[in-house]
């Protein structure tokens, strides 16, 4: 039967292909590698964090390490991990279409993120780059290593996400099969559109942030250097003007995944659609306003700080009313539990603990005893990977049938989420106590009566790196060797169950009719 | 769904007076720009300069670039772009000028 | 010189060499190009808006220092380019208005007067960056001005040089956009029926405009 994966052969015909669905494989796999290069670094923190003293790194190299994590983690995986994969393969699927707007320019986007990737781990690892993933000024302007060539591939991986961006609003605009209004979207949909909407907006000031840091420490220009009249506090208002919305592009497709994973799961139709569409969007909006939570300390004014606070924590209302949603499409449902539904309640649990954290830290007068320190560490990792890492793999597991037309085996896929889980509540929730207590974070050492604690989250970190480990394995074995899967396997009413499994080069046999909406189960199939 | 006829009949097609109208325009604004910076306007005159340029991309956006005529999506994008410009002005000089 | 060719495709042979097959129909694949574009410059313009949101944080900081750069810089320079860039953003308008009315020929020399303009507009710029060159005036930890030796002047001459340079390679991009739409239009690919490409390249050459006339003012006229 030919589909999308054997209609064509031979290594070019992937390399040069349009169609958005091998698009999307080629990112899985950049992504995927991304994840293990970025967890290896994690584990390489956690074991030197063992013991209080220097036990087999340096705090030059432990900067370094710490630099390599953030940049591979946020700017390989955790930004591009779910639109440029699940995005790319099922958005063209779930408005009816056979492609993207513009198919070129989305191997365009694959081949940006693979060319600004390597520059910039060249540059990292050759160029001894210590920065923080945060390329703060002045040090980021003065320092010997290569940072003016890490932030280049950095900029270029940025083009990649602002190509898929207006691919994808083009997409949802034109692209609609007959029929098909706003109002009946899946709100996956919703969620990517929102977050096309940030890439485009916010990923040029970052690029502008860094390309300014690059001719700062390559020429001198001096725009940050106090030295010659800057204000290095104006790179971190351009810095987090687009790293505070990047953290929205982050987690918004993991609710989208959510959506569609609660309704399939529990059988039911969203108890509101409109909540959490609209909900999408306001949380892209306001997530504009706020960046300047992460500049309390910095020395900016009392006027600002005090804005950004109040700013922030309206976020917080449009995340509630998507939790308050799931949680009440859950009742009365006809639930199965699964290991995407598994991950699901991981999700709630983690990614309400840590937005209510960021609540806290939003308290500006609360953030100065907790900024920069292990607090803040919790409270992001919590979100990103209690939420986004835990979604990701749950739209690996849940979508897996449809891309590749096998079926995972479900008792490994539920041991490696319970890894995931609970490794990962060892791994981080000691790192509220830590920081509350006063641990700095980026420090190679700390005092001694922090041990056990450091120890307690290295060996959760373990486990959750094992919990990856076993359900990627898992995946990769089931899609060589899994029971061939039947069209849809879960009884979704989502329209990309419609096509074929796998689907054809251009998804659907025929141009897809819309006739019901995606979640409408309590109608008969 | 599309913004002009789909038959681009060149009898359909207006004439192209409102280009060299916006020409016009923009030339005048450009003089008068241009002249006002001869006079001391103080506090004020960046602003008219700047209200002005302002006015004048105005021009080239609804009549060069057509925006007039295009749809609701469009202008939205155009809008709503102009506003985040402005989000960021706005966030930094409230740093900047209240320390 | 000859005449471009005007190509007499009819509707199906064009509809057959564009159409994609996503798009239903030729009229849905065009607006999604210009719309597309729209949606990029917007990216553009954000890119733009970190530096304009610095220009204004250092003018805050630096008030009298930017009012005498401003004065010192080339306003007879500055504004010729202000009218070249605006007339030639009426010339590529006129010229898509000239393919609309199936008078190929008269939109190509509109659009070699897009190019002749933006080619002007370089060659001013070059020659006002060599006068702040003689000058001593350089980006960054390079200025040298005598004249005006403080941070506030150099800052002020550091953001001048970034964003027009910045402007001019954008400039260039543009320019190297209308050489291939000219050409387009020579041999007759772009035309009465479709010039979708002509209009989606016009976009950007009117955002470079755009941001010229944004730049102008900050930086020769609000002294």
């Amino acid at each position: 039967m030919k589909n999308y994966l054997n209609a064509t052969h031979g290594l070019r015909s992937w390399l040069l292909t349009k169609d958005h669905k091998r698009i999307a494989v080629m990112f899985l796999i950049a992504v995927l590698i991304s994840l293990m290069l970025g967890g290896v670094f994690a584990m390489v923190l956690r074991l030197e964090l063992l013991t209080p003293g220097e036990s087999f790194l340096d705090a030059q190299t432990y900067n370094q390490m710490f630099t390599h994590h953030g940049v591979v983690m946020t700017f390989l995986f955790m930004i591009p991990g779910i639109p440029t994969v699940f995005g790319n393969f099922f958005l063209p699927m779930m408005v009816g279409a056979p492609d993207v707007a513009f198919p070129r320019l989305n191997l365009l986007s694959f081949y940006l993120l693979v060319v600004g990737a390597i520059i910039m781990l060249v540059a990292l690892w050759f160029g001894g780059v210590d920065t923080g993933w945060t390329f703060y000024t002045p040090y980021s302007t003065s320092s010997e290593s290569s940072v003016a060539l890490a932030v280049f591939g950095v900029f270029i991986v940025g083009f990649s996400s602002i190509v898929t961006g207006v691919n994808f609003i083009v997409t949802v605009h034109t692209l609609r099969a007959k029929n098909l209004g706003w109002l009946k979207l899946p709100l996956f949909v919703w969620a990517i559109y929102a977050t096309a909407i940030i890439q485009v907006l916010a990923t040029p000031v970052l690029g502008m942030s860094l390309l300014l840091v690059a001719v700062d420490h390559a020429w001198g220009f001096g725009i940050f250097d106090p030295a010659l009249g800057g204000d290095p506090i104006l790179f971190q208002h351009l810095f987090w003007f687009y790293s505070h919305p990047a953290v929205y592009i982050m987690i918004l497709p993991a609710m989208g995944v959510v959506s569609e994973i609660v309704c399939t799961f529990s059988h039911n139709r969203p108890a509101s659609y409109v909540l959490i569409a609209i909900s999408s969007l306001g949380i892209a909006f306001i997530g504009f306003l706020t960046w300047g939570h992460h500049m309390f300390v910095s020395g900016m004014s009392v006027f600002d700080a005090g804005a950004f606070g109040i700013l922030s924590m309206f976020v917080g209302i449009f995340s509630a009313i998507k939790v308050f949603t799931w949680t009440a499409t859950l009742r009365r449902g006809r639930i199965r539990f699964t290991a995407p539904l598994l991950y699901f309640f991981g999700f709630m649990f983690l990614f309400v603990f840590g937005g209510m954290t960021g609540i806290a830290v939003a308290t500006s007068s609360l953030d100065v005893h907790w900024h920069d320190t292990y607090f803040i560490v919790a409270h992001f990792h919590f979100i990103m990977v209690g939420g986004t890492l835990t979604m990701f793999l749950a739209a690996c597991h849940y979508w897996f049938p449809k891309m590749f037309g096998r079926m995972y085996h479900e008792g490994w896929a539920l041991v490696g989420a319970i890894g995931v889980i609970f490794g990962f509540i060892f791994a981080f929730t000691p790192q509220f106590l830590l920081g509350n207590w006063g641990m700095p974070r980026r420090y190679a050492t700390y005092p001694d009566q922090f041990q056990w604690l450091n120890v307690t989250s290295t060996a959760g970190a373990t486990i959750l790196g094992l919990g990856v480990l076993v359900s990627v394995v898992t995946l990769v074995y089931a899609a060589f060797r899994g029971p061939v899967a039947p069209r849809n396997p879960w009884g979704s009413r989502g329209y990309e169950w419609l096509a074929p499994t796998p689907p054809p080069v251009h998804n659907f046999d025929a141009p897809l009719e819309i006739k019901r909406g995606p979640y409408d189960y309590h109608q008969p199939e | 769904m599309h913004e002009r006829e789909a038959d681009d009949d060149p009898r359909h097609v207006g004439s192209g007076l409102k280009y060299v109208a916006a020409l016009v325009a923009l030339l005048l604004l450009t003089i008068l720009t241009f002249g006002l910076h001869f006079v001391h306007l103080g506090v004020a005159g960046p602003v008219v300069a700047l209200v002005i340029a302002g006015t004048k991309v105005a021009i080239v956006a609804l009549i060069f670039m057509e925006l007039r005529e295009s749809l609701a999506a469009t202008r939205m994008v155009a809008i709503v772009t102009v506003a985040f410009v402005a989000l960021l002005c706005f966030g930094i000089v409230g740093d900047i000028a209240w320390r | 010189m000859s005449a471009p060719a005007t190509q007499h495709e009819t509707a199906d042979e064009t509809t057959v060499r564009r159409l994609g097959v996503q798009f239903s129909d030729l009229a849905k694949q065009d607006h999604a190009a210009r719309f597309g574009m729209w949606v990029f410059l917007a990216s553009e313009l954000l890119l733009f808006a970190g530096l304009f949101a610095l220009y204004v944080a250092y003018r805050i900081k630096y008030p009298q220092e930017f009012a005498d750069g401003v004065h010192h810089n080339a306003l007879a320079l500055g504004t010729t380019n202000t009218f070249v860039l605006i007339i030639s953003s009426f010339t590529i308008a006129y010229a898509i208005h000239m393919l609309r009315k199936d008078r190929p020929r008269v939109a190509f020399w509109l659009l070699i007067t897009t190019i002749a303009l933006g080619a002007l507009f370089l060659v001013f710029k070059g020659i006002e960056y060599s006068g702040h060159f003689a000058h001593g005036i350089f980006p960054g930890q390079l200025y040298a001005f005598a004249e005006m030796p403080t941070d506030g002047a150099r800052m002020f001459f550091t953001l001048y040089f970034f964003m027009t340079g910045l402007h001019a390679i954008h400039m260039i991009v543009g320019l190297g956009i209308v050489i291939w739409l000219a050409m387009r239009v020579w041999k007759g690919l772009a035309n009465a029926r479709y010039h979708t490409e002509v209009e989606v390249g016009a976009l950007y050459w009117h955002l470079v405009d755009g941001i010229w006339i944004f730049l102008w003012p900050l930086f020769y006229l609000t002294g």
